[in-house]
């Protein structure tokens, strides 16, 4: 019996130190946020982008922000695992264009966020000191000839640049227009398998700037978007369709 | 004979010597309860009341309705003693190289710590190329002159008092004058707990005073405070300067009426005379790029843009109302160049009413 105690206590060691290794994974969920239109990269200057109304345009400013950016696990019993509750992206920052999770557990995942901030959230003023309050800010008011709301909380996005020729701008901001909540749910289909064998799973969300005004909508940049409730809603639908997908990126 | 010779001469020298330097032996350390302020050279009779402990007094801030906390450096917090001395340092002509300008010859209380010339004049009667820059609610701004070149307000005090066309002084001679003063040596004592005032002190104290000049006080604060109403006029204004029909908020935006940003808003076609924030970045996009300033007070501080070509806000407005120039970096806000907002005359006058219904009357008189 003792010529066989140590034998089986070492056995006993090694199994145990291998299970702990296999539970000890150390993968991180990284996003990285690309912006084209369709294949192209934005432009700035020319206006070398068409849209499905036939308007040649660029791209000078892009901010945007996200929300409830989150992995979903297919066990239904599992809370979900929240990467960043609130991501400003920011075409003009590097910086911005990136975000990484802390370290997720084994499992099978979906990805989603939603696209400006829900209206429990988007109040005036509620986000003092995020780096986006002043250039997203949008004022709250109440038009005193009409009683109407207007406004209140932040933009989701800010998208500008030049059309018809360079002098002619449009604006796409998008935002709790007359104080209705145009933000969205996106929710991917892809599969992020996390498992002893992954290393860091990097995707990137492609936002497509055409299909900001395709699909199923048809939007024109001329006249305006902005307090207009009908582009806000035409908007919402087809940026909840097809303006964002997600892209695995090899290592 | 020789030795004789030497002696004398060594004699006259050091009579002569003496003759000049007036030595007046005593304690020369103003936190020593027998301060002797006509000392010249410490003798080692201080004595301390054992009791002293160096406490400088927190000064709170309490961050307006709607701010961010306010941008204060970790190594110069706010206290009771920085701000006095810094005060005290900002309309004190010692900082320049002839003692006849201060901080404050240029940025006036009364015109909401700026002046009522396009351009200010230094020292030397040289004039400068910028606007002097209204001084209200800096410890929110993140960077600072109208191109950006600086980012705390520390860094930028240092930059008046050796600017040739402005104070002309060197911060040797300004620590030399600083130090020959007893007053000077006692509060930067109390305030810093230093014996010796140097350039980096300086700059604390005033960056210190700069942060506590806050304005939140207006008919626009009050009204937001539900303490008052604003005029149907006021009202009207306050719609157009939050709506497209105006679009003032996407850069004035925020209670602090500024973003923090650079924008170009078509002043003029190309051929720039003042780069702006292209001299600091040097990306041709920056071209002709300025920070925006806060409107807060802006009744007051005329004249108006980076370069003060506009005498009147009237003026200003009409820029906006018939769309401004065309050039490269124009910013894509300035929707329709060469058109404009056509605003009504009437509502040109509402939006004008609601400017001036930022106007802080206490702060320009508050001590």
């Amino acid at each position: 019996m003792k010529n066989l105690f140590f034998p089986i206590l070492v056995l006993a060691l090694i199994i145990s130190s291998c299970g702990e290794t296999n539970e000890n994974n150390d993968s991180k969920v990284i996003l990285n946020f690309n912006h084209l239109c369709d294949n192209a990269t934005l432009s700035n200057n020319l206006l070398s982008h068409i849209n499905e109304a036939g308007e040649n345009y660029n791209v000078q400013t892009l901010k945007y922000i996200l929300t409830d950016i989150k992995l979903i696990s297919d066990y239904k019993d599992h809370d979900a695992v929240v990467i960043k509750d609130l991501h400003f992206v920011d075409f003009s920052d590097p910086s911005t264009m990136y975000i990484e999770s802390e370290v997720i557990e084994n499992g099978s995942y979906t990805l989603s966020f939603r696209f400006g901030l829900h209206a429990d959230i988007n109040i005036a003023d509620n986000y003092t000191n995020e780096s986006f309050h002043a250039s997203m800010d949008w004022p709250p008011m109440i038009d005193p000839n009409t009683g109407m709301e207007m406004g209140g909380g932040y933009h989701y996005m800010k998208l500008e640049g030049a059309y018809i020729n360079d002098s002619t701008f449009y604006n796409t901001h998008t935002g709790p227009t007359m104080g209705m909540d145009h933000s969205f749910v996106v929710n991917f289909d892809t599969q992020l398998n996390i498992d002893n064998n992954t290393r860091n799973l990097e995707y990137s969300i492609n936002m497509n700037i055409n299909n900001w005004y395709q699909n199923p909508n048809t939007i024109n940049l001329a006249p305006m978007i902005m307090m207009d409730m009908q582009k806000q809603m035409q908007l919402m639908n087809n940026g909840m369709t097809d303006v964002f997908t997600l892209q695995g990126i090899l290592d | 004979m020789k030795r004789v010779s030497l002696f004398l001469t060594f004699s006259i020298i050091f009579y002569s010597c003496k003759k000049d330097l007036i030595i007046v032996e005593g304690c020369t350390d103003p936190i020593a309860v027998n301060w002797d302020s006509g000392a010249t050279y410490e003798n080692g009779s201080c004595q301390y009341d054992s009791n002293y402990v160096y406490q400088p007094t927190p000064f709170i801030i309490n961050t307006p309705y709607g701010f961010p906390d306010m941008i204060i450096p970790f190594d110069n917090p706010l206290t009771v003693e920085g701000v006095d001395l810094g005060k005290k340092l900002f309309h004190d002509p010692i900082l320049s190289a002839d003692n006849s300008l201060s901080c404050a010859g240029c940025h006036v209380q009364n015109n909401s710590f700026t002046n009522n010339t396009q351009y200010s004049v230094g020292i030397d009667n040289i004039e400068g190329f910028r606007n002097a820059s209204a001084l209200i609610n800096l410890g929110w701004n993140t960077s600072f002159n109208w191109d950006g070149s600086i980012n705390t307000l520390e860094e930028q005090a240092f930059e008046p008092v050796i600017n040739p066309i402005e104070m002309h002084d060197t911060w040797v001679n300004v620590e030399n004058k600083l130090n020959s003063d007893s007053t000077y040596l006692n509060m930067f004592k109390n305030a810093f707990n230093i014996d010796y005032i140097d350039s980096n002190h300086v700059v604390k104290a005033i960056a210190q005073f700069e942060r506590t000049l806050i304005s939140v006080n207006s008919k626009y604060d009050k009204w937001i405070r539900q303490e008052i109403q604003l005029s149907p006029s006021e009202l009207n204004g306050y719609v157009i300067f939050n709506s497209e029909k105006g679009d003032c908020f996407h850069c004035h935006g925020t209670e602090m009426f500024m973003d923090n940003l650079f924008h170009n808003n078509g002043l003029d076609s190309d051929n720039f005379t003042d780069l702006g924030l292209f001299n600091i970045t040097d990306n041709p996009m920056d071209i002709a790029k300025f920070k925006t300033p806060t409107l807060r007070n802006v009744e007051f501080t005329a004249p108006y843009m980076h370069d003060g070509r506009f005498s009147t806000l009237e003026e200003v407005i009409e820029h906006y109302n018939s769309g401004g120039n065309y050039s490269a970096t124009v910013d894509p806000l300035m929707k329709k160049i060469g058109v404009g907002l056509q605003l009504t005359n009437s509502e040109k006058q509402d939006l004008l009413n609601f400017l001036k219904a930022l106007s802080d009357y206490d702060y320009l008189n508050n001590p």
